[in-house]
Order: C-alpha cells, then structure tokens, then sequence
C-alpha cells in the first residue's frame, strides 16, 4: 500500500512548502477551508499519525485500504462529538467523496453518531491516484474544514508482455470458405470493441479484405481464447452481404492475418508487436467430415501409447478437444490426454494408465466440424433444392469402434 | 433425443399480432409481484463475469444475460415506484458513467440500455475496459447515475444448459414471453445457435426444464443453414406464438415457436430485407394511426466502406408496418428496403439529405428520431428512450416516434 506522496510530518518546512506548492500532487493529506473545486485543491495544515489519516481536531478523515486487496477501501470519518447525531442517510451524500474522473459510485453509511464510513461501489483501477475529500460544508451544518487525503493504487508488478501463444487453424493453406480462427492468449485481454485489432490482407492485390469479420466477441470463460469469425453473411451462398459484397477468400490468393500489437492485456499491458499468419486460399470445401474414413493407428495392450487418428483433412481444434473421446465399448470413458498435431488433421489420445485389451470406441459428437463449418451432422450449406445434397442428420453422438488385441 | 422439423403454415396478411402478453400467467400461484417469477431467490453476493444484454420482465424483475458463462441472472431490483423518467438530454452521456466508475470514457463499453417501463428509470450494462468489471447502473430521472448493489441484490440464476458441456459462449437475448423466458445463445466453437425456453417460475440453479431449438435460415429458397440470432421479440399472431429475429446480417425472420420439443429445429421465414450490412440491435412493436409498427436500430456493416455509405452514423433506425410479418414461408418476396447508397465524395450534410428522401415500400420508414442511435428502448408505447451516437460523443434522451 502506498500513500502518495510518502513524507507526512507537520514541520514548519512541510506547512510552507503546502502553502508555496498548492496542487495536490505532492501532499497526502490536508484540510481546507472550504470545498476545493474539482480536480484542485488548498492543503494547509498537514497533519496525522500516519498517512492515510488527515485531522483538523475535530473530524478525521482515515482511508482503510483491505490487507490483501489495495483496489478495495473503505474511508472513514469520526468525530470528537456526536456531530453525525442528526444527519440521517439520504443527508449523508456528498459528505465523503473519493475521485479519480469524477466521484466515484459508491455507498455511505452512518456507523453511530460519530462516525460515518464511505466505500466505493466497484473496485479502485491499479497504478492510478485517487483523491479522497470529506466535505462538512456542502449542504450541511457541520463545522469543519475540508479534508483532503491522496491515495494511489499499486500498479501491478512488471510483468511480461502478453503473447499470442497459439493460433488455429495452424495450416498454410485454408480452404476458401473458411469460417474460424482461435487465438490463445497467455493471459485475459482487454474485452469490448476489440475489431480495429484486426485487420485481413490480400497479399496478392496489396490490399485490405474490407469488414471481413463477425462482430461478435466469442471468448472462453478464462478470458484467453478469443474465436474470430470471418462473417458467415460473406461465407454463405445468397445471402445479401455474399451477393453484392462476395466472398472473402479468393481461392489461389494469399492472405495475411494481423493482430495489432496495441491491443492490452486486462491488466493493461499491450501485445507489443504485431502477430500475423499468413497462408494461401485453396479450394472451397463442401465435403462433411467422415468418421468411417478415418484411419485409426490402434496401440498394442498394455502399452500407454498413444490412439493415432488421422482425419484425413484438417478439423476444428477447439471441437476436436471437446467433442471426441474415448470409451470402452459398454460407454464408461477413458481417461487420458488429447494431442492434435499436423494442422489438426491428426488426433492423439493418450491414456493415463495403460491400454487394456478388449472394446474400445471413439465418441464423437456430431457437431465436430472442419475448417469450413461442415460438421459430421451437416454440410454448412444444404441444398435444400437438390435431392441428391447431403442433407442434415440427428444431433447426437457418432461412435467408431476399435479392438486392443491381446 | 427427438428431433422435428417445424415448418411454417401460410398465415394470412391480416393478422392479429401483438407483443407478447407479459403476464407471466404460468408464475407461481399465490406469490406476489417478483416472487411470482422467481423460485429459490438468492440474496446476495451476485456476481457477473461478463455483464450483456437486458430486459424488464414484469414488477420490477430484470432479466440479465451473463455472457461469460452463458446463464440468464433475473434480478428483483424492487424498483416499482412512480414514474420519474427522463426529464433532459444527457449529453456525454459515456464520460458521465465513465466518470462514476474511476475511468474515461474510452475505459468502458455499454453493452446495452433499458428502462423500467413502471417509472423509466434507465438501466445500463456497462464493462470498466480496464479491468473487465461488470457494473449495472441506473440513472434517473434527474440523470442522476447510481449503481445496483450486487452484493445485495435479491435475484435468481439459470445457466444455459449445452449437453452436459457449457458451450454457450454469448446470450445475444433474453425476453419474457408470456409463460416462459426465451433466451438466444451462441456459441465459440460450431456454427449454430440456440433458443433456449426456461419456464416460469425462473427457479435458482436449475437448468433441468430449459430445452432448446436450433434456428435456421433458407436464402433465396435453395441455401439452408444455421443461423445465429442476434436479437428478438416475442409476439403473439392468431394465438401463436412466434419470435422476431435478426440475425448478424440477414434479413429479418419469424420464427415459430409453440409445441416444440427440446432439439427441435425451426426454419425462420424472412419477412423484412434492410439491406446487406445492418445489423437489427433492439426491436419492440407500438402502435401508431391505427397501425402496429414494429421498430428498429441497426448497427451498419458497411459504414466504413466509402463507396457504401449510408449516412453519416453508422447506426440509424426504422419502423415497419406489421402487415410485412405475415409473409409466407421463403424470403424471395421479403419487403426490402430501398436504398441508394451514397458516393464516396458526399459530405455528412448530402447525406442527410439524400438519407432522408430514401423512402419506401409503403410501410417501411426511416425514422429521423432514431439516428445515430445505438441503443432505444420502449418506455410507454410511442415514448422511447434512446443512446445516440453524434460523431462518437455518446447522449441520452427521450423521444416520441411518430
């Protein structure tokens, strides 16, 4: 906790430099006469065993910061006499104020006759100064001077810069109706209108994509991965924005994705450098994913080597984490971690204890999709004209037996 | 799991359609104001990991959409007293918040504004940049700003349920209908979106009755696919009950929603073409020279392309007679609005002009009232309070549509 500034003793020296220096900077508690104006202030009479405290005999003014949390305090006021006596809650507003802006929301409370406490309704911001005043005259008949003390917030700790510490899909080449991409952060970033941060490159003509992305922040509850969209009004076939805007990738082009490097952490840190990715537009993709093609490399029983599933095609990193698993035939799951590897067309399963022989089978829920929104229930566009069209099918689960041999 | 497709019956243009009757009729019996919606009310120690979108059930209770964690909080705010609503323009109106919460006005997001429709009092959902603190917070009728205390709050909360995985990444809505609260969720991973029903009375924790449909579009009556709702209504046609909703940027569509089963899948119908690159924000019905008109505020998409400019703001707002809702069951023949896009070179005054001479068809109007503004919401039928954007300096005030 730190006061601001630090020195707090009533010596002739102090009490004439408040009075030659009248800004609020260099003092941490004071009284004035009256109700300074906003943001200024005439501290004159320094004084308070310590300094969270300021005094003029008959008031005191004192800021309880909480042991372990610097961004919560509650201010308090007593007084030698019951002068709280005849001030009922709805007049105590506007007797304490604590500032930053402008005063803070918060809620004040008259404890007994002698002492009133205030506390901010959310907490205080780190690294910034606060100025806490108790203001007797202001459409009250307290006798008093204004009370001014100075609080700032410990900044964090110097810490690394964020970093972007994985991007999906991982592959050079993306098919041109791609829909997705997952950006993991190594630490919660700054949350609200975070679309300027972006910005896609048609490295072929030297030109932005214009207004390639979804507007609608889709984070993890951790706060570290954010799901960039490209905006499926583009993606879709006649759909207005598809119609008169087209679509965002060009097959055979190549793109860049940026991530402007200003864009802060949640405690205020920005990236730094920018982060970009680059890859080629290939083909647009209208096949669904198929469980049966995939090709299974089946460990031998008692090993804890890992379940090799090769998918054939690059699928959804984050669904293929949380929607495939692995079970015994009778549905109890299997313990173990989940890998993927090659652009995420490749999934690997290692089990915590080693492989029995028996029944086993692959759990896969049908929302699994691939890099353009096809998922094993659905192709992301039905034709729902042509009778020949894949077609959608049950929600549900999708299984794929495979045997541990003895 | 049973699964069925619902299809929309050909309903007739003269229709009988209304707002949803906000009586919470399936409430429990024998409670009284607030308790008839909520069971196994909490009290205290409420907290949001991302504050969202809002509405006001009834007697006070305000349905809050917790985006981080994909639940519905219905908090009891026990502000039923008398009308004060807003007697003046707040200008800068962000600094003002921004202010009451240690910041500048660059340091918040207001993700979304409503009034209590018994006495206007206004209600914000506002995120500190800087911290990522949710904060609810009022401001009266003398504009005075005031937070609600959480820490007191007396309320209720539902989590979203995602077969046994909580995938809902961002509740976009959440309205009381009647006998149920309905709520749109999307989510980070697939592709799809969800309407959630949770039956009245909202109970604390239980997530066991809330089923959920997936919605669909179908363009040009040949492309089907999942379509995320970005916002709704509920409203009543001929004893059906149906929603109106906007996708992120799609034409409007209704969708059907009595005797569904949990898993359904619905088709929207669309009935209202904006134009490509507007996003529907809020919506609600009043009635006006004997007609129903349903409002509302679109975010443009294309506002920063200078050869697509459609006016000065980014945000602008309409009303729609509600004879276009009994369009049939494809989008071919949705009523589109005419637009004449502005020239790169137009300054802000052209297009004003050129903006306000945009008319038509018959029943599809560009409200001047509702330009810039980012967030309106229904105070008493035709009494509206409205979050302007003028140049990026945010006001807030009353207006009457006409």
């Amino acid at each position: 906790m730190t006061l601001f500034p630090v020195s707090r003793r009533t010596t002739a020296a102090s009490l004439l430099l408040a009075a030659v220096v009248s800004f609020p900077g260099p003092t941490g508690c004071g009284s004035g006469s009256r109700p300074p104006e906003t943001g200024h202030t005439t501290p004159t009479t320094p004084v308070g065993p310590d300094e969270l405290e300021s005094s003029d005999g008959h008031f005191t003014l004192a800021i309880q910061p909480e042991t372990d949390d610097p961004t919560r305090i509650v201010i308090v006021v007593s007084s030698v006499d019951s002068a709280f006596g005849k001030e009922n809650s709805d007049r105590l507003e506007g007797l304490i104020e604590v500032r930053a802006e402008a005063p803070l929301l918060g809620s004040i409370e008259r404890v007994s006759d002698r002492e009133i406490r205030f506390a901010p309704s959310f907490p205080l911001l780190a690294g910034q100064d606060y100025v806490v005043r108790f203001l007797p005259q202001l459409g009250h008949d307290l006798a008093g001077d204004t009370l001014e003390c100075h609080y700032r917030v410990p900044a964090p700790e110097a810490a690394p810069a964020p970093t972007v510490t994985a991007l999906y899909p991982t592959s050079a080449v993306l098919p041109a109706n791609h829909l997705k991409f997952y950006i993991v952060f190594s630490e919660p970033m700054q949350l609200g209108e975070i679309w300027d941060y972006f910005r896609l490159d048609d490295l072929d003509n030297d030109r932005p994509v214009p207004r390639p992305f979804r507007h609608t922040e889709l984070w993890s509850r951790d706060r570290r991965t954010l799901t960039l969209w490209f905006h499926p009004g583009r993606v879709k076939q006649g759909v207005n924005l598809n119609v008169e805007l087209g679509a965002i990738l060009t097959e055979g082009r190549r793109y860049r994705l940026s991530i402007s490097g200003d864009w802060p952490s949640a405690r205020g840190t920005p990236l730094g450098t920018a982060v970009t990715r680059e890859f080629t537009a290939g083909p647009a993709d209208h096949q669904q994913p198929d469980l049966a093609k995939w090709k299974i490399t089946v460990p031998a029983a008692r090993s804890s080597s890992a379940l090799v599933c090769g998918l054939g095609s690059s699928h959804d990193w984050a669904l293929l984490h949380s929607d495939v698993r692995v079970e015994t035939a009778a549905g109890q799951p299997v313990a173990g971690a989940i890998e993927t590897t090659d652009h995420e067309s490749t999934w690997t399963f290692t089990p915590q204890s080693s492989w029995q022989p028996g029944r086993y089978r692959l759990a896969v829920g049908s929302v699994l999709e691939d890099l353009a929104g096809n998922s094993l229930e659905r192709p992301f566009e039905v034709d729902i004209t042509d009778r020949k069209s894949p077609g959608s099918t049950p929600a549900g689960t999708r299984y794929r037996e495979f045997t541990i041999q003895p | 799991m049973t699964r069925k497709t619902v299809t929309l019956s050909v309903v007739g243009l003269v229709l009988s359609i209304g707002v949803m009757a906000m009586t919470g009729s399936a409430a429990a019996p024998g409670k009284k104001g607030a308790d008839r919606l909520l069971k196994n009310v909490q009290t205290g120690g409420l907290k949001f990991q991302q504050i969202g979108r809002m509405s006001f059930a009834t007697d006070g209770v305000l349905l809050v959409a917790d985006r981080g964690n994909g639940s519905i909080v219905a908090i009891d705010t026990g502000d039923t007293g008398s009308a004060r609503p807003l007697k003046k323009r707040i200008d800068n109106v962000d600094k003002l918040i921004a202010g009451a919460l240690g910041t500048k006005a660059t340091g918040v997001q207001i993700v979304d504004m409503v009034v209590n429709r018994i006495n206007g009092r206004i209600y914000l959902s506002v995120i500190r940049k800087q911290d990522g603190i949710s904060a609810l917070l009022t401001i009266d009728g003398a504009g005075k700003v005031a937070a609600v205390n959480l820490s007191k709050s007396r309320h209720v909360r539902v989590t979203l349920p995602g077969n046994g995985k909580a995938k809902v990444s961002n509740v976009t809505g959440v309205k009381l209908a009647g006998s149920r609260v309905l709520a749109a969720g999307q989510s980070g991973r697939e592709f799809a979106s969800k309407i959630y029903s949770i039956p009245l009375p909202l109970e604390h924790g239980n997530s066991a009755a809330v089923y959920s449909t997936e919605t669909y579009h179908v363009a040009h009556g040949r492309w089907e696919t999942r379509a995320p709702i970005q916002s709704f209504i509920p409203i009543q046609e001929n004893g059906k009950t149906f929603i109106v909703g906007s996708f992120n940027c799609t034409p409007i569509a209704k969708f059907p929603i009595d005797g569904l089963e949990d898993g359904a899948k619905i088709k929207g119908t669309s009935v209202v073409e904006l134009g490509s690159g507007n996003r529907p924000v809020d919506m609600f019905i009043y009635k006006k020279g004997g007609k129903s008109w349903l409002v509302t505020n679109t975010d443009r998409f294309h506002h920063r392309n200078k050869n697509r400019r459609f006016g000065p703001s980014q945000y602008w707002g309409c009303r729609i007679d509600m004879k276009y809702l009994g369009a049939k069951e494809t989008n071919e023949q949705a009523a589109r609005r005419v637009v004449k896009y502005l020239g790169a070179n137009d300054t802000d005054e052209k297009a004003s002009r050129r903006f306000a001479k945009q008319k038509g068809p018959e029943g599809m109007e560009v409200l001047d009232v509702l330009f810039g503004v980012k967030h309106i919401d229904q105070f008493a039928n035709d009494k509206v309070v409205v979050l302007r954007d003028t140049k990026g300096q945010l006001s807030l005030e009353s207006a009457v549509l006409p």
